[in-house]
């Protein structure tokens, strides 16, 4: 990652973007249609449909900060400016995806518990990962020169990192209202084949438009960089 | 609300936000790729 330009990463995603996005349309028609026909769960009935926004989500919300924290410590230690544009370009999208995560939770939290909010572990260390996530776009945007900005916010992105086994283990350390692991667990998910076939097919969607919204804000970064490069050897 | 209307509230809301951001890319990069194009052109006509 460290030997590549952001220029050259640049151009890859901009020439695999259409098969991205053909990619994407085609697994959430797919998951559509796989929604609409399950059967509605036996407990929860019809609001367990939430389930397949609300899990992709939260699991992209989690990766995306592994993935800020990662590029993070790699950019401080090898001084590499791939790292940190790749940290820049992923934060605001984290941002939309624990926003996604906390809203959809409130509802379907307010059809199964009778309320939008309580202050679970699991809420709790979620609403703390979203406000990281804002901080860090927020440092992101504070300095007047990038550099000292990735720094600042490289170092809120690997303490942040701490948090990201809380947001995991919460239901496991303390008992919360919030239901236990059902997929990453250990014996296996407890979901039924056809709710997990539909819960993938869901995350591999959004996952491809985080790719697609990724690939685009790396551009828009390099050539606002570019320019401003350009603009500074010509005066 | 029934328990199907706010299952469209969330699916709704995601939508709505997936939607925007989309949009805001797409007018971000439209803006950068001009301001990239304006800014070459005054580079080689100078």
């Amino acid at each position: 990652m460290f030997a590549i330009t952001p220029n050259t990463l640049s151009t890859f995603l901009n020439s695999i973007s259409k098969y991205i996005v053909l990619l994407m349309i085609l697994l959430l028609g797919f998951s559509a249609i796989l929604i609409i026909l399950l059967e509605n769960d036996y407990y929860q009935g019809v609001s367990f449909k939430i389930l397949f926004i609300h899990v992709p989500a939260a699991w992209l919300s989690l990766l995306i900060f592994s993935t800020m924290g990662i590029s993070s410590i790699i950019g401080l230690v090898f001084k590499s400016p791939t790292s940190f544009t790749i940290s820049r370009a992923i934060s605001p999208i984290g941002l939309i995806m624990s926003i996604i995560v906390l809203v959809t939770g409130s509802i379907w939290g307010n059809l199964t518990w009778g309320t939008y909010w309580v202050w679970d572990a699991r809420l709790t260390s979620m609403l703390i990962l979203s406000f990281i996530y804002l901080g860090h776009i927020l440092l992101l945007y504070s300095f007047d020169h990038f550099q000292k900005a990735d720094f600042a916010a490289s170092i809120l992105a690997i303490i942040g990192l701490v948090n990201l086994p809380i947001v995991k283990f919460s239901v496991d350390w303390w008992t919360t209202l919030h239901q236990g692991s059902t997929v990453f667990r250990v014996g296996g998910p407890s979901i039924t084949s056809d709710y997990l076939i539909t819960l993938l097919v869901s995350f591999f969607a959004l996952f491809l438009l985080c790719i697609y919204w990724f690939s685009n804000i790396f551009y828009i970064i390099i050539e606002n960089r570019k320019i401003e490069r350009s603009k500074l050897l010509n005066q | 609300m029934t328990s199907l209307e706010f299952v469209f509230l969330s699916y709704g809301f995601f939508s709505f936000v997936c939607a925007v951001t989309t949009i805001i890319i797409m007018l971000l990069k439209k803006k950068v790729f001009n301001r990239s194009s304006a800014h070459y052109q005054a580079q080689q006509s100078d």
